[in-house]
């Protein structure tokens, strides 16, 4: 039997929305950067000062972390309470975290002179736009490599090399 | 394709010392992406997570893993909620001291309830048992902690993950197992 392994990614339209709703709320608000990731931390799309993936990868899962973090202490003092917003400040920088659907969540950076009224607003402009899009996602097969179970073992042995 | 695998296991028995060890092995083959995140006590006991990224390639099909270590205390119970979520792939560290055995089952309990509470199934999730600590004098042999600690009955591995024995190899065959099961659904 012969096994597909399969990337799969958003419609390459949709794709470019999201960019451009994420474009156009940098572009209104002057924030340091917007990640749109789901609930475990895997990147959707983001825009920012910083290009470093890497580093955007962990902010990603701190996002997610962070937002889970703060959903369970809201149901700990309110049973089946929905947590909406996580917002805080440091230093340098305010952080405001934001629910988009079920399974979502945008994060954002944001100067200590940027606007946070402002941002909530766009924020929630940016949600409803991106839910609305996400109503229609389809996913598409990037990439197929057609692989047999001993065959994924065989080459992540010569990757790894565990033996 | 993005892969989430989280170790679990029992306070102290030896999580984040696998984690460390395999950022280390997979740094010096050129398949980490970025550094070793740690969120630390003073005490050096992990309060939240610790996690690295990898990215394998299979046929020139890049595959980037987040690899996280769930925190071991039983206070820190909504925690390890958190770090769960979306796990695609499980290692069960297990402290191999005799002393430790119901801790050790103590946790497995723990854990299938965590993921009930996220709508998962501890058996639908591709798991690899590690037995630590093999070194140590009190260490239960692996038959008997077989019953106890992996009614999976999945593939194990015995480690001694403070000398990296059995760090790579519970990690290639957690992936391995990840892989089939997405391979297969699809």
């Amino acid at each position: 039997m012969e096994l597909d392994l399969i990337k799969y990614e958003m419609d390459g339209e949709i794709k470019r929305q999201i960019d451009n709703i994420l474009g156009k709320f940098m572009s209104k608000t002057k924030v340091d950067l917007i990640v749109l990731c789901d609930d475990a931390g895997r990147i959707a799309s983001y825009k920012g000062k910083t290009q470093d993936e890497n580093e955007i990868e962990f902010v990603a899962s701190l996002i997610s972390g962070i937002f889970g973090a703060a959903a369970e202490m809201a149901k700990i003092m309110n049973e089946g309470d929905v947590l909406d917003i996580v917002q805080y400040e440091s230093k340098n920088v305010n952080v405001l975290i934001k629910a988009v659907g079920k399974r979502f969540l945008v994060g954002v950076l944001a100067p200590k002179d940027a606007s946070l009224g402002s941002i909530r607003l766009f924020i929630k402009e940016l949600c409803g736009d991106i839910e609305t899009l996400f109503a229609g996602l389809k996913l598409r097969p990037a990439k197929v490599i057609r692989l047999k179970p001993e065959d994924i073992e065989r080459k992540l042995n010569q990757v790894l090399g565990a033996g | 394709m993005k892969l989430k695998i989280v170790y679990f296991g029992a306070s102290l028995a030896g999580k984040s010392t696998n984690v460390k060890v395999l950022h280390s092995i997979l740094k010096e083959k050129g398949l980490t992406k970025g550094d070793y995140i740690s969120m630390e006590t003073d005490e050096k006991r992990t309060l939240f997570v610790e996690m690295f990224a990898s990215q394998i390639n299979i046929d020139d099909h890049p595959i980037d893993i987040k690899i996280l270590t769930t925190p071991g205390q039983f206070r820190l119970h909504p925690l390890r909620k958190v770090i769960m979520k979306g796990v695609d792939g499980l290692v069960f560290v297990v402290d191999s001291q005799r002393e430790r055995e119901k801790i050790n089952f103590l946790v497995l309990r723990e854990t299938a309830a965590v993921l009930k509470e996220e709508n998962m199934n501890l058996f639908d999730i591709p798991v690899v048992v590690q037995y630590n600590k093999r070194d140590l004098k009190d260490a239960m042999p692996v038959d008997e902690l077989q019953p106890i600690c992996n009614p999976w009955d999945t593939d194990y591995i015995e480690a001694v993950a403070t000398e990296g024995k059995g760090v790579l190899e519970t990690f290639q065959k957690i992936v391995t197992k990840v892989l089939v099961k997405t391979c297969q659904e699809r």
